[in-house]
């Protein structure tokens, strides 16, 4: 019965942190939304050096190799789980 | 007719290429794990045996524009793993230093290959439209995977929106726990991912993601074991459904040394009732000529699924597992790495090499050596 409390309010509390991330996220979002920089002055952001992912195949790794060891994945763009023996 | 002439040159001038190769690049990858886990049977009874084992991961993706609106994209990831599972000939013995073996002592090495393709259309300045189709293929398993995306960039390309969707059929052998085969099996996993990208100022950029997953049929391998109460191994009992969810926050910034910082940040919650969130940090430093420094740390944390169990009953009817994926552990990464973009004169006008290595450690005995080399040509 206390186990069963327990894990509700772990999730209660997981859906908890994630709203609070999402309105952080939303707030992030909609302030930037406000942002426009003009394509003249965005050559650091052009940079290589800059992109989330530096190289397609090198993410591809670092993605398979976490789902396939990890409870948690997705986030990503990619799905969590699916297309592997593993999970 | 001179000025027929002149414009049929001019518009055949304008005219964009029927197929242009745009990058290809090649990449592989060598895993060594060590570690032990209760889901495996390679080992003595009462201990959990023997995760040991090795992949060599090789990648090959071409990037090919077919005329002014169609980018291809084929991209074919091969795994070569010793033992993805435990051995059930090694069942009940000591571990040794020999790999296990893959389900039965009818293969040692498993060997999978996917074939990836994307294909994007360019709807206009400001919207590109994907769809992704691939196949995989290893010994006991196959699977087939489709997906939609649609990315569209607004504010003069400040923020961009990306939304895709996917839908993976899995079909696989089922094995029992002592590597008896018993027939087919499938799961399904879909799959939606929403990521908003802004340029928050003229050095810095950031995006948050959703990713929602639901996976249907059967979830588990169908070979791991779980340890009994009485010291003996019992076969793993998994739902049948699992929803996935995960909120994910990135952030870059340039630095004016010629460098870049790179976080990020992930939430992740199961109705299988796991929690975890992740941290990263990478930073990335230009030296001279092209050449790139990188260094990245990151730190999971993850709570049990509510049915992990060291010592189950053996007469038990509900669900069980003993697999270390899906126990409470604390998980870092340290890495580094060198990039190398060469420019070259010709044909190829940008040659990029990369190496670069981490090691994985978990708190419940499993460590990863990763060593990857990377060679890439920008046409």
């Amino acid at each position: 019965m206390n186990r069963t409390r327990g894990y509700a309010g772990r999730f209660r509390r997981a859906v908890g942190l994630a709203l609070t991330a999402a309105v952080v996220a939303g707030v992030i979002g909609g302030s930037g939304g406000c942002v426009v920089v003009p394509q003249n002055r965005r050559k650091h952001l052009a940079d290589p050096m800059m992109r989330f992912e530096e190289d397609a195949l090198d993410a591809h790794r670092r993605q398979k190799f976490y789902t396939t060891r990890e409870a948690a994945a997705g986030g990503d763009g990619m799905p969590a789980g699916g297309g592997c023996g593993c999970q | 007719m001179t000025l027929a002439l002149l414009v049929a040159v001019v518009a055949q001038a304008a005219a964009p290429p029927p197929y242009e190769i745009e990058s290809m690049r090649v990449r592989f990858t060598h895993f060594d794990q060590r570690g032990r886990g209760y889901q495996s049977a390679a080992g003595p009874a009462g201990t959990a045996g023997s995760e040991q084992l090795t992949v060599e991961q090789p990648q090959a993706e071409v990037v090919a524009r077919i005329g002014d609106r169609v980018t291809e994209r084929v991209w074919i990831p091969m795994d070569v793993v010793t033992a993805a599972s435990p051995d059930h000939s090694r069942y009940n013995r000591p571990i040794t230093d020999d790999p296990p073996d893959a389900i039965s002592t009818a293969s040692r090495r498993n060997v999978a290959g996917t074939f990836d393709a994307l294909t994007t259309y360019h709807v206009d300045r400001d919207t590109d439209v994907g769809f992704r189709a691939a196949f995989h293929k290893e010994e006991p398993f196959e699977s087939w995977a489709f997906g939609l995306g649609l990315t569209r960039s607004m504010a003069e390309e400040n923020t961009v929106l990306d939304a895709s969707v996917y839908q993976v059929v899995d079909w696989f052998d089922r094995f029992k726990i002592d590597g008896m085969r018993q027939g087919r099996s499938n799961r399904s996993t879909t799959n939606l991912n929403l990521t908003l990208t802004q340029v928050l100022s003229p050095t810095t950029v950031a995006a948050v993601s959703y990713g929602g997953t639901l996976q249907l049929g059967t979830l588990a391998n169908t070979w791991s074991t779980v340890m009994l109460s009485n010291r003996e191994r019992g076969e793993e009992r998994l739902p049948r459904e699992r929803w996935r969810h995960a909120l994910a926050a990135r952030l870059a910034q340039w630095l004016p040394w010629q460098g870049a910082l790179k976080v990020s940040y992930r939430i992740y919650v199961d109705d299988w009732s796991a929690l975890a969130s992740t941290g990263e940090v990478t930073l990335v430093q230009r030296l001279f000529a092209g050449l790139r420094l990188r260094a990245s740390y990151r730190a999971h944390h993850q709570t049990a699924v509510r049915f992990f169990t060291k010592a189950a009953t053996p007469d038990g009817a509900g669900y069980r597992t003993g697999d270390s994926d899906l126990a409470r552990f604390v998980a870092q990464t340290v890495g580094g790495g060198l990039t190398w973009d060469l420019s070259r004169a010709g044909v190829v006008s940008d040659v990029h090499v990369d190496l670069g290595y981490e090691r994985y450690f978990r708190s419940n005995d499993l460590t990863v050596d990763i060593a990857t080399c990377g060679f890439g040509m920008l046409f």
